[in-house]
């Protein structure tokens, strides 16, 4: 199976085409369908980003019993993210920063994580909070974000988790990245 | 029946201790009597010593109810006479005569109580009975004190008493009121009842506090603050006096005080300080009425809470104060000295009004201090009109001046700098300012520079200072330099190649310690090019592996300049800069130059070329002649040649440069709208920014960073808040970060690894090994 996914001019590795295609013979959209980096999750595709290795697939497979497309495809709706554990997620979540990292850079840049935190964070957090932060993201004029760290990724992951309510959000104590707090600014801007 | 015949009759032995109930009334009776004669204070023709042994045999002879009963009985009664009398005694002699009755009873209750003593120790305590004397007070008490017109009419008048006492008016003496109020008291001691406060104190309290929230008020009202603290001394003193002449228990003495400081002092605390006209709040601004201000002091200190308010006026004040300094200064109304000196001004005023009126209290001297911190550090002004005016004073203030007035000058200037959060921002100006005056040799004493630096040094520690002393020691040893230079000159009797040789003298600066200045060095003239060379080669021969770069754009030359012809030429000395040299030794070849010529000969930096060729140009110095009309250069092409016709009285003239200001103004707009000439002006101009400059900015950072990757190296983990205050800790004596910019800089180590947030809990973060 790997072989057909495996890249032309290095056949120990998958690249984003091969994996294209994979999502191509379980009939999931790529860029809609956040499945595909579940699967990857699962496989553990974690050694470089947009990329699993030969080692990493025949391991996952023995891992997951998947010997076959369609024991693949069998596995696709047990791959909803509603079904993960809060620890579990926050690793997947992890993951999906870094497998989208693009070569050697450590931070990802706005518009993607706009878009893959609609991916990953859809049934996960509250509506409008995410929506409020793709706006944020929209909209801010730091340029300061214009790139996104792996801590500002993760912690606004914890933090819509561990404060549902901004009311009570006190700017001058918290610990939260800077990115949070101006966010809450916006978000308490928006309300009044 | 008898018998005539005497006979010896033997009787039986009848023990006289028997007694039946007929000789136990007996003895009653008898007894009875002399208590009604006691009464009568007929006592002198008793004797004790029958009547104790009538009633001891009485109590022995278990007759002891009968003695009890009878005793209570008899006392009773005679009450009673006493209570009638009372009763219809009228008001005005009511109190003396109850207090009479009272002592009375007093005297008969105790020779009663001697005579029954031997009944106290027995029956009464087998029988659980009151004490006689105890006993005879609670008759009093339920007899003559509660008799329903005796008890209502005498509370009524030892409350008249005190109230008229209040008023002025004259009353019965206090003695005979101390009497009742003891009397109530003993019997309350004695019976456990509570009289005093039921038909006393609680009235006397609840009158009280009604008169005094009425009189405090209605004075206020009418009067000024000085006067209403006056008259609340007064009234304090007044009830303390009578508390006292009436011997008023510890309880009602504390309750007492509570109402009345509740009601005249804390109830009107925020009126006196913020009424119009007289309040503490206009005190504060008259400098003559320190007096009052502490007597209002002494009154608010009865209620430690209400000291708030004063200090909080304080520091109002101290803030519109300090507030008004700065926009003036803003305004452009006044200069940075006259900024620190009224700052000076300020700290006198109201360290004296804090040290006299507030007593010294160290509460008030820390919220001083914060008020001064709080409007000196809303931005950086403070740190550069500090420095601006240490800078005057080395300049010139301090000529003159004595040892003792220097170093009051000098404590000043660290006075202030103490209210300064931005320790570095004050540094890097002063260092600025210091550069100029130790180059251009402007300060008045080597000495009070360095006694300056060594004050700063006490109060930050020698990193602050060690760059600074770091230039004082450049320009000694550049003296010793020049020195060694001259003999090596003479010694090879050098003659540059070809030119005649200029003499230069040179300061050698080490580039860390002085302020950076990275320009580009010009095109100098030949002979002043192979002078430095010579050094040049002179110097790096004596240490090799070092670095000479030659900084143009600051030093001055001495040009001896001929003007005028056929006959009339008049030679000058011009003292000018080092690019004002350059741009004159060009015309020795050409007689006209423009701008642009001027510029690619000399490649002096755009903006500083128009300020120095302005400086040669301007009315009172016109040693060039401009093309163009007007003050300022048109363009490119304006241009340039020696005024001929240029006089002065002096054989030396000193060519001075226009200030930057002027500069400013006088630039064309086509340069000024350039973003880059205008923050050319704004970091030429150095000083009053109000903004932090960035290379200060990025040493924070770097602080920042360094202090907390030490601290976190140490401690392995911590959590944010204590993060945050360490660092500040560490750092407050050079700036004062904020948490937010900590933040900032945690997150930029969180990048870079050096620390982990804990993935628990995200307020903890952790050490990278």
């Amino acid at each position: 199976m790997f072989d057909d996914i495996a890249d032309p001019d290095d056949d120990s590795v998958a690249t984003m085409e091969g994996i294209s295609k994979l999502c191509d013979h379980l009939g999931i959209d790529p860029l809609e369908d956040v499945k595909i980096l579940v699967l990857l999750h699962k496989l553990q595709a974690s050694s470089k980003p947009a990329q699993i290795t030969r080692e990493e697939w025949m391991n996952g497979c023995h891992n997951l019993g998947t010997d076959s497309i369609n024991a693949f495809k069998a596995l696709l709706p047990s791959l909803e993210l509603g079904f993960m554990e809060r620890a579990e997620f926050r690793d997947f979540f992890k993951f999906c920063f870094k497998f989208n990292l693009e070569g050697t850079h450590k931070t990802l840049d706005k518009e993607l994580v706009v878009a893959l935190v609609e991916l990953t964070l859809n049934d996960r957090i509250a509506k409008d909070r995410l929506a409020t932060f793709q706006e944020f993201l929209n909209i801010t004029k730091d340029t300061s974000y214009n790139t996104i760290t792996l801590d500002q990724w993760m912690s606004f992951l914890d933090f819509s988790l561990e404060c549902p309510d901004l009311s009570q959000y006190d700017e001058e104590i918290s610990a939260w990245p800077v990115l949070i707090d101006d966010y809450v600014d916006y978000s308490n801007g928006m309300k009044m | 029946m008898s018998d005539t015949r005497k006979k010896i009759v033997i009787k039986p032995f009848r023990s006289r201790l028997h007694m039946d109930q007929q000789g136990a009334q007996t003895v009653w009776n008898s007894l009875a009597n002399a208590i009604d004669e006691i009464v009568l204070r007929n006592s002198s023709a008793l004797s004790f010593e029958e009547l104790y042994r009538n009633s001891y045999n009485l109590v022995i002879q278990k007759h002891g109810k009968l003695l009890y009963d009878g005793v209570t009985l008899k006392i009773s009664s005679h009450l009673s006479t006493t209570a009638q009398n009372l009763a219809s005694t009228p008001d005005a002699s009511l109190l003396e005569e109850v207090s009479m009755s009272f002592d009375e009873h007093i005297t008969t209750m105790s020779m009663v109580r001697d005579i029954l003593m031997y009944m106290d120790r027995t029956y009464v305590e087998t029988h659980n009975e009151k004490s006689t004397f105890i006993q005879g007070l609670h008759l009093y008490r339920t007899i003559v004190w509660e008799h329903s017109n005796v008890q209502c009419r005498v509370s009524e008048l030892l409350l008249k008493a005190i109230a008229d006492e209040r008023i002025g008016e004259l009353t019965d003496s206090r003695d005979v009121l101390k009497k009742i109020l003891s009397m109530l008291l003993q019997i309350d001691t004695a019976e456990n009842s509570n009289v005093y406060e039921r038909d006393f104190a609680d009235a006397f309290l609840g009158r009280t506090q009604e008169f005094y929230q009425m009189e405090s008020s209605e004075f206020l009202a009418e009067n000024s603050a000085s006067d209403y603290v006056e008259k609340a001394k007064r009234r304090l003193e007044e009830e303390k006096l009578r508390a006292t002449a009436l011997a008023l228990p510890p309880t009602t003495v504390d309750e007492l005080q509570n109402i009345l400081h509740t009601e005249l002092i804390k109830r009107h605390a925020k009126t006196l300080v913020s009424m119009e006209n007289s309040g503490f709040s206009v005190l504060l601004k008259d400098e003559t009425k320190i007096g009052a201000m502490r007597e209002m002091y002494d009154l608010f200190a009865k209620i430690p809470e209400s000291l708030d308010d004063l200090r909080n006026a304080l520091c109002d004040r101290v803030k519109e104060d300090g507030n008004a300094l700065v926009a003036d200064q803003e305004r452009g109304v006044s200069d940075p000295a006259s900024f620190v000196q009224g700052i000076l001004k300020m700290n006198d005023r109201y360290t004296s009004i804090v040290d006299f009126a507030f007593r010294g209290e160290p509460k008030a001297k820390k919220r001083l201090k914060e008020s001064f911190e709080n409007f000196l550090n809303v931005d950086t002004r403070a740190a550069s009109c500090l420095a601006v005016y240490a800078d005057m004073l080395l300049r010139s203030s301090i000529k003159g001046a004595s040892e003792e007035e220097v170093s009051i000058l000098l404590n000043n200037v660290i006075l202030v700098f103490r209210f300064i959060s931005d320790k570095d921002v004050f540094e890097a100006f002063y260092k600025e300012h210091l550069a100029k005056r130790l180059l251009t040799g402007r300060s008045v004493s080597d000495e009070v520079e360095k006694q300056l630096v060594s004050l700063l040094k006490a109060e930050c520690g020698y990193q602050f200072t060690s760059k600074l002393e770091g230039m004082f020691n450049d320009m000694r040893i550049s003296r010793d330099t020049r020195e060694a230079y001259k003999n090596y000159k003479r010694e090879r009797s050098v003659q540059s190649k070809g030119e005649s040789s200029v003499d230069i003298d040179v300061d050698v600066l080490t580039t860390g310690y002085w302020p950076n200045v990275k320009v580009p060095v010009c095109k100098l003239p030949q002979s002043v090019q192979s002078a430095m060379d010579n050094f040049s080669d002179f110097y790096l021969k004596k240490h090799t592996g070092r670095k000479l770069s030659w900084q143009t754009s600051t030093g001055t030359g001495e040009i001896k300049a001929s003007f005028g012809s056929n006959g009339n030429i008049r030679t000058y000395n011009l003292i000018v800069s080092t690019y004002q040299m350059c741009i004159l030794m060009l015309f020795n070849e050409d007689t006209e130059l423009t701008l642009r010529q001027i510029a690619s000969k000399t490649s002096i930096p755009d903006l500083e070329l128009q300020r120095h060729l302005i400086s040669l140009c301007t009315p009172k110095y016109r040693i060039l002649r401009k093309s163009s009309k007007g003050r300022g250069i048109s363009g490119d092409d304006d241009s340039f040649s020696i005024n001929d016709g240029y006089k002065s009285n002096a054989r030396r003239v000193k060519v001075p440069l226009i200030s930057m200001s002027s500069l400013k103004d006088v630039v064309q707009n086509k340069y000024a709208a350039d973003p880059k000439v205008g923050q050319a002006l704004t970091s030429l101009q150095g000083s009053s920014v109000e903004t932090l400059p960035p290379q200060l900015e990025e040493e924070r950072r770097h602080l920042v960073e360094a202090a907390t990757v030490r601290i976190m190296k140490a401690r392995k983990q911590l959590h944010h808040n204590d993060l945050i205050a360490e660092v500040t800790k560490q750092l407050q004596s050079r700036f004062v970060p904020t948490p937010q910019f900590i933040k900032k800089r945690i997150e930029g180590l969180i990048e870079r690894e050096y620390l982990e947030r804990n993935e628990d809990d995200h307020r903890l973060y952790m050490y990278v090994a």
